[in-house]
């Protein structure tokens, strides 16, 4: 009988290894499961495929939910309570040794205000220069040199959590729970622009509320989504000029570009891939219920796409943009 | 005394003789009165002269009388001879006549003289004899006395005394022992006579008073023998006071599997049963004796039928049925001819679940487990039921699926050897019910291995650990489950009542109640929550070992139903919930990351509970259910306030804020709060 545990899991976050051949997923257990894509994608590989799909290693690294976490140079960087811990990849893509704890190589404090443990979480984390942009749960981005292990600075202006951030040159977005997403400069401490996509009526849906759980740039245009549908926003002119998938009725946690397409992991059992016009090319339905992470190769031909979120599945999409393999995360 | 009778008669002889003289002498009264008084004067005179004179004077005057008659005689004759006719002559003769007459009055006097002497002489004799006579009897008295005292002496000197049989006690210790009043030192010292009486008495005092103790040993046995004897009777008429009681509770003692007499059976029916079931019997009697003697293991079945059944196991199938046959008409009580009969029904339908006659009953605290062994097949089945009794448990929940799952999947469905999978198919179709399932544990009680392919006979390998092992894990699922059936009933009435341990953990109020917890199945739960079938098959869990029931909680308007699945070794698995909540639309795992976080901590064990509490763990998952329903239903009414997105489309929220929550949401799957602080009264995020 597997572990019920494993049933309520929910992968909250991924990151791919340097190499792109390891997949790292964080689960609201606090753990972290490492899975070997490169041998499930051998051709020759022998033996039982089935023990592929489980992960080669997994670890607890909190006892609250790993909302973060990125992969920078060969470190796994995990946002634990109120630190950030690195991991060495070389280490993680070891099998599995029962005796061995996984343990970090290095961790940045940082600092956060203890009341209750609300205020210690990292919600969001993406990379920068050697550096990376830490949103905790004290509202606030936090950009932290990772060589000296200190908070270089910080932004505020967010009221309520932090879901999502995208970084373009020292343009920074973040998307807030608080139904506004915050455009920094990243050398200044206070938002360049503010949207509020509830505001806008082609938008708003009051019954999901007016959080805002995605947001991704790239150089002309800014998508973001949650509560209010999924809007295209052109950056120069802060205007919204397209709301995408109109016709979804769940909110929105993930979105990223892709080439010519926008990647949307929905809450609810689907990832759209869509055009800026609008036009919906895949409709996909996921072996998780709702879409908290997807997670894309860069370097690989494949582009293999992972796809997290409620239940323990990750599907894993090839090219075609259909879910090919689906791995299993324990906890 | 007798001489003067004497005198008289003399005296009357003489009147006698004097009236002889009167008439003689005719004269007159006077004259008479005269002659009387004469003759008695004479008689007299003659008396005397009777006494003066003796007879030879007498003899000699009659001799000279009588020679002087003689003489006048010749005288006469002479004189008359003589011829001479004269007057003188005559004369002579006349003188002499006269003479001679004259003698002859001498004559008579003498007579009479000699008459009186006589009569004197005999009187005298006669008195003399008389006194002779006397003085002879007073002899012969006295003799006679006298013979009669000594044999009288002689009686007394052979007397022999008893006390010449007495043992007595030695006069030394009599003198020390006997007090002064009875031993008299100084008289006893000296007589003999005395020191016996003085002994004797002693003697007699002492066993006037052993006798005395004597009586009262006596009587006080006495007592006691009566008092045996009556409690002898009593329990004589007890004996079959008792067999008859015996009589009658044997349907009782059936019906409630007492052993109180079969124990003495036990071992005869032990030498008849198949070897599967002996070992099973007797490694787990052995392992009662040893370690547990809670449980109690007993034999169940005819001896009859089991001889019976041994005499013809080993031919083929139409020769059992025949002995069923035969051995049915054999049946006494109308009780076992019925279950005979449903046997051999069954027997004929289904040969191949030939069951032994004798099965193995072992009594696990409420439970009573039945082993049974199928001939053909060859397998050992199980089947339990509840011992029966009416405290308002139900019995149902305590019997179902009790056994399943003992052991990781050994649920009792499938034959437990290769060689008759087939066969025991049909076993599976229907029957398994009855006759009990054949566990795996069981097998390996029995000493069947099943690992390989061949059919194994039994093996006298005994695993010592592994009835321990079985039997702790009985102990343990019959325990927690009686355990669990009273928390069911408390659930049934809606009671959410913890131990204050458990009760820190929460709130002290809390709104939402549960309204029914009504027991379910399978089938009318996957009708009810197709999300339930998506857990069960993740979980690959067989839903036979699980028990189900339906829960529905209640806050107003919210009503939160809730889908649970009981593993059979609970509290050692947790429960599964399935939630389904029905406010302002439906809402489940599928589509609500909110209720699958419910869910998830519901189901997900978290902290232990500590074993004396550790059966409260439904109850604890129901309270944490209802909290979560005070929770969600707050909650989503101040995101609803805030614009974060609620269920509620109304205007103004059902519920108002109570709960101190210091963030609503967190995280990017925006999970609600679900950890409840103790200390600070706060809803946290984990």
């Amino acid at each position: 009988m597997p572990d019920i545990k494993s049933f309520y899991v929910t992968v909250l976050s991924q990151a791919l290894s340097p190499c792109e051949e390891f997949l790292a997923a964080g689960t609201n257990f606090g753990n972290v499961n490492i899975f070997n894509i490169k041998s499930l994608y051998a051709e020759d590989e022998q033996g039982p495929r089935e023990s592929l799909t489980l992960p080669q290693k997994c670890f607890s690294v909190s006892t609250k939910p790993l909302q973060a976490i990125t992969s920078l140079n060969d470190n796994l960087l995990v946002g634990g309570k109120n630190c950030i811990e690195a991991f060495s990849w070389n280490q993680l893509v070891l099998p599995q040794n029962s005796d061995e704890k996984v343990k970090p190589c290095w961790k940045v404090d940082l600092r956060l205000p203890t009341d209750f443990g609300t205020k210690e979480t990292v919600d969001c984390m993406i990379n920068g220069e050697n550096s990376t942009f830490v949103a905790c749960g004290d509202n606030n981005v936090h950009h932290v040199d990772l060589e000296y292990g200190k908070v270089k600075q910080t932004f505020s202006g967010h009221t309520d959590f932090i879901h999502s951030m995208s970084l373009v040159g020292n343009q920074l977005s973040s998307a807030s729970e608080d139904g506004t997403v915050c455009i920094w400069d990243t050398r200044k401490s206070k938002p360049n622009h503010v949207i509020t996509p509830h505001l806008e009526s082609k938008l708003n849906r009051p019954h999901l509320g007016k959080w805002v759980g995605a947001v991704a740039m790239n150089e002309d245009w800014l998508v973001c989504g949650g509560g209010p549908h999924l809007g295209l926003y052109h950056l120069r002119s802060l205007t919204m000029s397209r709301v995408l998938l109109e016709e979804d009725v769940h909110g929105v946690n993930n979105v990223m570009f892709h080439e010519d397409n926008i990647i949307v992991g929905v809450d609810g059992p689907f990832v759209y891939h869509c055009l800026f016009s609008g036009d919906i090319t895949v409709k996909m339905p996921t072996s998780p219920l709702r879409v908290y992470s997807i997670c894309l190769q860069k370097k690989d031909t494949n582009k293999l796409l992972f796809v997290g979120g409620s239940g323990g599945d990750i599907d894993i999409c090839t090219s075609s943009k259909l879910q090919d393999q689906v791995i299993r995360c324990l906890s | 005394m007798s001489k003067p009778s004497k005198t008289k008669r003399s005296d009357s002889e003489s009147i006698k003789q004097d009236p002889k003289k009167s008439k003689n002498d005719v004269s007159s009264l006077a004259a008479a009165s005269k002659v009387k008084e004469f003759c008695k004067n004479f008689m007299d005179i003659e008396d005397k002269e009777v006494e003066s004179r003796t007879g030879e004077s007498d003899l000699k005057i009659f001799k000279e009388t009588c020679c002087e008659l003689k003489r006048l005689m010749t005288d006469i004759l002479l004189l008359k001879t003589s011829g001479k006719t004269d007057e003188e002559t005559s004369k002579k003769i006349i003188e002499k006549r006269i003479e001679a007459s004259l003698l002859f009055v001498t004559l008579k006097k003498l007579n009479r003289i000699d008459k009186l002497r006589l009569k004197k002489a005999r009187d005298t004799t006669h008195d003399a004899k008389q006194r002779v006579d006397t003085f002879h009897l007073q002899l012969e008295n006295l003799l006679y006395e006298v013979f009669h005292l000594k044999k009288e002496v002689d009686k007394c000197l052979e007397f022999k005394s008893k006390d010449e049989d007495i043992e007595l006690v030695p006069v030394e210790e009599f003198y020390q022992e006997a007090p002064s009043s009875i031993s008299k030192m100084e008289l006893t010292k000296s007589n003999q006579h005395k020191l016996t009486l003085a002994r004797l008495e002693w003697e007699f005092e002492q066993r006037k008073r052993l006798s005395e103790q004597c009586r009262s040993l006596e009587q006080n046995r006495e007592k006691a023998s009566s008092e045996i004897s009556q409690k002898q009777k009593q329990l004589e008429s007890l004996l079959p006071r008792l067999t008859s009681i015996l009589e009658s509770t044997r349907p009782l003692q059936e019906e409630l599997n007492l052993p109180v007499e079969r124990i003495k059976f036990q071992k005869e029916l032990a030498v008849l049963l198949p070897d599967p079931l002996y070992i099973l019997y007797s490694q787990i009697k052995a392992f009662i004796e040893a370690c547990d003697p809670s449980l109690q293991i007993s034999i169940e079945g005819g001896m009859e039928d089991a001889i019976n059944f041994g005499s013809k196991n080993k031919t083929g199938l139409d020769e059992i049925l025949e002995d069923v046959d035969s051995a049915e008409s054999d049946m006494e009580t109308e009780y076992e001819t019925n279950k005979r009969a449903a046997t051999s029904n069954k027997m004929k339908t289904d040969w191949q679940l030939t069951r032994h006659p004798l099965r193995i009953q072992l009594k696990i605290e409420r439970v009573v487990l039945n082993f049974t062994y199928l001939t053909t097949l060859n397998i050992v089945t199980v089947d339990c039921k509840p011992v029966q009794q009416d405290d308002g448990v139900n019995q149902i929940c305590m019997i179902d699926n009790l056994l399943s799952g003992l052991f990781p999947n050994d649920h009792g469905d499938e034959s437990p050897s290769w060689v008759n999978c087939f066969q025991a198919r049909s076993m599976i179709n229907g029957k398994i019910t009855e006759q009990g399932k054949p566990y795996l544990w069981a097998q390996r009680l029995a000493g069947l291995d099943f690992n390989g392919i061949v059919k194994s006979t039994p093996q006298s390998f005994i695993n010592t650990e592994f009835v321990e092992t079985v039997i702790l894990a009985l102990k343990s699922r019959i325990t927690y489950r009686f355990q669990f059936v009273k928390v069911l009933h408390l659930l049934e009435k809606g009671e959410l009542d913890l131990n204050q341990d458990s009760n820190a953990t929460f709130p002290p109020t809390i709104y939402s109640r549960l309204v029914s917890w009504t027991s379910s199945t399978y089938e009318e739960c996957l009708v009810t929550s197709k999300n339930l079938e998506r857990l069960l098959n993740f979980l690959e869990v067989n839903p036979k070992s699980l028990s189900f029931y339906k829960a529905t909680l209640e806050r107003e308007s919210a009503k939160l139903l809730a889908m649970f699945m009981v593993p059979v070794d609970y509290p050692n698995s947790t429960p599964i919930c399935s939630l389904e909540l029905n406010w302002n639309g439906k809402h489940n795992r599928e589509n609500s990351e909110i209720i699958r976080r419910i869910e998830a901590e519901v189901n997900v064990p978290s902290t232990e509970l500590p074993p004396q509490h550790k059966v409260d763990l439904l109850t604890v998952q129901l309270k944490k259910l209802s909290l979560h329903l005070d929770l969600i239903t707050e909650i989503d009414g101040q995101l609803m306030k805030k614009g974060g997105g609620s269920w509620q489309s109304q205007s103004k929220p059902e519920f108002a804020a109570e709960k101190m929550i210091p963030q609503l949401i967190k995280g990017h799957d925006r999970a609600y709060p679900t950890k409840y602080d103790t200390g600070s009264g706060f809803f946290l995020h984990h």
